[in-house]
């Protein structure tokens, strides 16, 4: 998980546009990249808007979206497996701020809250969840009930919710993985690559000063 | 669709609900709770498996969803014979200190050191005799063997569930027993082969409980819940209730023997 912010990245590609002396009058702001970020961050991770009934009563608040974290990886975790989160979700009822864990198939991994693996295992049907791996949230992991590496499976795709990107300060850190920050500065530095900077010189005099009146 | 998954009838009813998959866990523990009351009443699932005999003790082990039986039996050609429930079998078996299985004699035929010893019924019956009826309460022979019975009847079981298994009789030496038996529906198979009737059911049962559970439900609300679970388990019956007319002629048909004619 990266703790980069907007404010960061933004200030790498302002350096690469200036061609390492960067200037208050450059063409391209950072509220331009900013905004940028946002709409590409947002087409990168499919972001969706987050909407859901909760028959528990508990309000959703608005403006959170769905993350969509592609190829996480899964390493083996003694008889279990276990991934590392991309990002924080935020909190929710039922740690539904991980939304989903699929395999590359869309399969669905079974969320369980933590601790009642345990319980389950007391129950001679559902203790093996009818053929089903579930998964539990610990801090930034996650923790699936089987060791699905022994199954072939070495990434799963996850669906987060956080927040609507923007509405991350400038400062915060964004929720994004660290692998991916680099094809975001370059697909922001590729948009604004061919804005030139302002040379002041006026090459049609008339026309200028038609513009004037 | 000739069967459906327990898996099936709860995303159905995630998708209904518009829950999302958080919700799953839960609903399925309450559609296996409504499966196992199901099965036991209405859908009776009726399980028929071929069991082997540890000739060691005459037993074979009872499946994991045995709930009850129906019929114990042996396999002759394409019928299966019933054996007779008796309730005298001993369920002890002979352990040794290590808890393993100690043969014993299971022959009622008394060895000498028993028969010097004072085991004997009503103070003069050898006690491997005390089903007679011959003697009366002193011992003294009652003569006339009337009501002689039909002897010593090997062909019988005693269902143990504390030890989990069905006690053949000690003298019929068979190799395996088929058993029919109603399942408490928790098995792989029954909950990946339930019957459609019941899908309607089941997602009550899971509306119903998900209110009971929840604090944001009034009484009046659960209620309904409620209410409509019993409903559908009402129309599950009546379509799982197989009775016709013709079925009921052919019954009546069927046992309509001809009597003597005075």
């Amino acid at each position: 998980m990266a703790n980069s912010s907007k404010y960061l990245l933004a200030e790498q590609i302002q350096t690469r546009l200036a061609g390492g002396f960067r200037d208050a009058n450059q063409p391209v702001q950072t509220e331009d990249i900013v905004k940028a970020f946002e709409q590409i961050i947002n087409s990168m991770f499919k972001s969706e808007y987050y909407n859901v009934t909760l028959p528990s009563g508990e309000t959703i608040p608005d403006n959170l979206n769905t993350f969509f974290y592609e190829n996480v990886a899964v390493v083996s975790y003694g008889d279990k497996a276990k991934s590392l989160l991309p990002a924080m979700p935020i909190s929710l009822p039922r740690n539904m701020g991980v939304y989903r864990v699929t395999d590359s198939n869309d399969k669905d991994y079974i969320p369980v809250q933590s601790g009642q693996g345990a319980l389950l295992s007391a129950d001679k049907l559902l203790n093996e969840l009818l053929g089903n791996v579930t998964y539990e949230v610990r801090n930034n992991t996650i923790v699936f009930s089987k060791d699905i590496t022994l199954l072939g499976v070495t990434s799963v795709n996850m669906y987060l919710v956080v927040m609507d990107i923007s509405l991350y300060s400038d400062t915060d850190p964004l929720p994004i993985p660290a692998s991916m920050e680099e094809e975001i500065i370059e697909r922001a530095f590729a948009k604004f690559a061919t804005v030139t900077p302002e040379t002041g010189v006026v090459n049609n005099y008339s026309s200028a000063i038609d513009k004037a009146k | 669709m000739t069967t459906a998954s327990l898996d099936f009838i709860v995303k159905n009813e995630l998708l209904k609900k518009g829950y999302p998959i958080q919700y799953y866990m839960q609903c399925l523990v309450y559609a296996t709770d409504c499966l196992r009351e199901l099965t036991f009443d209405d859908l009776r699932v009726i399980n028929t498996k071929i069991l082997p005999i540890d000739q060691a003790i005459n037993a074979a082990q009872l499946p994991d969803d045995y709930q009850d039986y129906i019929t114990v039996g042996v396999m002759v050609g394409q019928r299966i014979k019933p054996l007779t429930p008796t309730n005298t079998l001993n369920p002890l078996t002979s352990l040794d200190l290590n808890n393993n299985y100690a043969g014993q004699d299971w022959s009622d035929t008394i060895d000498t050191n028993e028969s010097g010893q004072a085991q004997i019924y009503y103070g003069a019956l050898p006690y491997a005799q005390w089903f007679t009826t011959h003697y009366n309460d002193f011992g003294e022979n009652i003569g006339r063997f009337f009501g002689l019975g039909a002897g010593y009847q090997e062909d019988t079981f005693q269902v143990f569930k504390e030890r989990n298994q069905v006690q053949i009789d000690q003298k019929l030496y068979v190799e395996h027993i088929v058993l029919q038996y109603v399942s408490d529906g928790q098995s792989t198979d029954a909950a990946t082969q339930v019957n459609p009737y019941a899908i309607k059911t089941i997602q009550a049962f899971i509306e119903w409980q998900l209110k009971q559970h929840n604090r944001n439900y009034g009484q009046g609300e659960r209620e309904i819940a409620k209410n409509e679970y019993i409903r559908e388990r009402k129309i599950l019956r009546a379509r799982m209730a197989d009775w016709s007319i013709e079925r009921i002629k052919r019954i009546i048909q069927k046992n309509t023997k001809a009597s003597i004619k005075s």
